[in-house]
């Protein structure tokens, strides 16, 4: 990208700065129209397939399998059906803001994904206040999930605007302080940054490395389900309260636009995950140079899929809480654990040292903890399993 | 008060923990879904149940023309209309025992649009002509296309055609035994 652009400058005869500082910002905007043409639009739809498969089969179901081989193409098939859709707006409602909001909700999902690394080499901005930013320019949906409730001038609309802003502004604050202890202990707020602190062994991971920070994963996963406004955390939107709270209104491709925007954010919450703990990218050091890139993508994306999973699994899983368990888990839980986390993480980072015996017998420790668990839980399920006396379908093609 | 505190977060890590595995095991059965109509694992005639209540058909050659299904019927779907005809034995479809008929319809419709499939028709028919087959596809773009008309334009001619020749018959008969009457009276009387 960059050889190109410098090729263009010297064919083109620029030499001003200012000339060449608008021809690559220019050229970055089309890169990121790219990544949204080629990587976010189908990752979401995609999502939207597979999160429907998946819950089908949760529920004994087969799902979506009509439209192309396995009804891989059926996100394709509802796209269109949006875009044929007449786009009603409410005779009463405020139309500026209802047109916009949705493009404001895509934005803040999209602007994350200016500093979420793919590769050593592939992120579109690698800034230096990296998880800042993103916790920052989450905050868009936030904007636009009021105002289109507001705009739209209907009250369950208003009331699932208002929940939802009510949830972000509470939960921004667990999951910033667990961001900020994994900050505290990489010591830096680059996403680049943050994944080169760490190993590709699972214990060189920001996850295993301190029990501090082994809890603050949970609490950034709980409040970023909760600011994506994901089950358990669906109030804005719940059915059975709200009709469909904030979208109550919308139709064809707006109502498309949000749910875009819900299920890129599933990857958003699991690529920061990766990042911040998982070790994002790393791989080992004898993997070959050339192909380095594509294994550094696969393993980053692969990690990132894998949480995208659980997030789903749990939706289909738990039962919606009420709202004032959303608050209680968020301030008598959360914040004070998050706390605990960021004091602790401080004096760990200060009193243990890093190399050391006893930094590694812990975090080989934790690794085996989260073994056990994984363990404990495979003996589970064929315990369920067997009790059930079901038949066992492994073969996800139905 | 501590230990209520964690005593509540080990209480929802261990229960989230075994409602996972339960989510898990599901995802790993065989989903029951049947995929109608083209992925079935056996033809949809042997899929559905003995019992099942699909469209009404009517077995003409056995139906006795009683009348019983169109007075059941509470939503008035059934229309019949018969004639006389030479009486013959019938077997039942019940329990094969011979049953007299002696009317045979010449127009039996019925509104399977109107129909709800309660059975009323059903079980009063003393010879098991009116019956639910399996069958269920009734899309169809034409309202008509469900209004069953079970005697075709051929049966409805030979019928009739079998009508007149009983009648005429009969009529013979009693023209027979009108002209027959008197003179067995009076061999009787000249027996006597």
């Amino acid at each position: 990208m960059q050889q190109y652009l410098d090729s263009l400058i010297a064919r083109w005869g620029i030499q001003t700065d200012w000339q060449v500082a608008l021809l690559y910002a220019a050229g970055m905007l089309v890169f990121a129209s790219l990544i949204l043409l080629l990587w976010v639009a189908p990752l979401a739809g995609f999502t939207s397939f597979i999160e429907r498969r998946i819950a089908a089969r949760i529920q004994s179901r087969v799902g979506p399998n009509r439209v192309g081989p396995q009804g891989i193409l059926q996100w394709i098939a509802d796209g269109l059906k949006c875009l044929l859709k007449e786009d009603l707006i409410p005779r009463d409602a405020d139309p500026i803001l209802f047109k916009i909001a949705p493009y404001l909700v895509f934005m803040g999902m999209f602007g994350t994904f200016a500093v979420l690394p793919f590769a050593e080499k592939l992120i579109v901005a690698d800034l230096n206040v990296g998880l800042f930013y993103l916790v920052a320019v989450t905050a868009f949906i936030a904007v636009g999930i009021i105002m289109a409730g507001w705009a739209s001038n209907n009250k369950w609309a208003l009331l699932g605007g208002m929940r939802s802003a009510n949830q972000i502004v509470s939960y921004e604050i667990p999951s910033g302080m667990a961001l900020l202890a994994v900050v505290l202990a990489s010591g830096t707020m680059s996403t680049q940054g943050i994944i080169r602190e760490q190993g590709w062994l699972p214990w060189d991971w920001n996850l295993f490395r301190t029990p501090f920070l082994f809890i603050a994963f949970f609490i950034y996963f709980i409040a970023a389900l909760a600011e994506s406004n994901r089950t358990p955390f669906d109030l804005p939107e719940g059915e059975s309260e709200l009709v469909a709270g904030y979208n109550t209104e919308y139709s064809g491709m707006r109502f498309a636009f949000f749910f875009l925007a819900e299920w890129a954010e599933l990857y958003v919450i699991a690529a920061v995950a990766t990042l911040a703990f998982l070790g994002g990218w790393q791989v080992p050091s004898f993997v070959p140079e050339g192909g380095r890139t594509l294994v550094q993508v696969l393993c980053f994306v692969c990690k990132s899929f894998f949480w995208m999973f659980v997030i789903i699994w749990i939706r289909w899983t738990l039962p919606r809480v009420r709202v004032d368990q959303m608050m209680e888990l968020c301030w008598k839980y959360l914040v004070p654990m998050g706390f605990v986390v960021l004091v602790g993480t401080a004096v760990w980072e200060t009193f243990v040292p890093r190399q050391g015996a006893a930094a590694l017998a812990v975090r080989l420790a934790l690794f085996l903890i989260a073994v056990a668990a994984g363990v404990r839980f495979m003996l589970r399920v064929r315990y369920n399993l067997r009790e059930s006396g079901a038949q066992v379908r492994l073969n996800p093609i139905v | 008060m501590i230990a209520e505190y964690l005593g509540h977060i080990k209480r929802s890590t261990t229960t989230i923990f075994e409602g996972m595995a339960v989510t898990f095991s599901h995802m790993l059965r065989q989903p029951i879904t049947t995929q109608y109509p083209d992925r079935t694992s056996r033809p949809m005639l042997d899929l559905i149940p003995e019992r099942y209540r699909g469209f009404l058909w009517v077995d003409l050659d056995i139906c006795i023309s009683c009348l019983l299904c169109e007075r059941y019927c509470p939503i008035d779907c059934i229309k019949i209309e018969d004639v006389r005809i030479d009486r013959i034995l019938v077997e039942s479809r019940l329990d094969g025992k011979p049953t007299p008929k002696v009317k045979d319809p010449v127009r039996f419709d019925i509104n399977l649009y109107k129909c709800m499939y309660c059975a009323l028709c059903v079980e009063p028919c003393p010879t098991g002509a009116i019956f639910f087959t399996k069958e269920f596809e009734g899309a169809s773009p034409d309202l008509t296309d469900m209004h069953l008309r079970l005697v075709d334009e051929q049966r409805r001619v030979d019928v009739l055609a079998a009508a007149a020749a009983a009648e005429r018959k009969a009529q013979a008969a009693k023209e027979a035994k009108a002209k027959k009457g008197p003179e067995a009276a009076t061999s009787e009387a000249t027996d006597a």
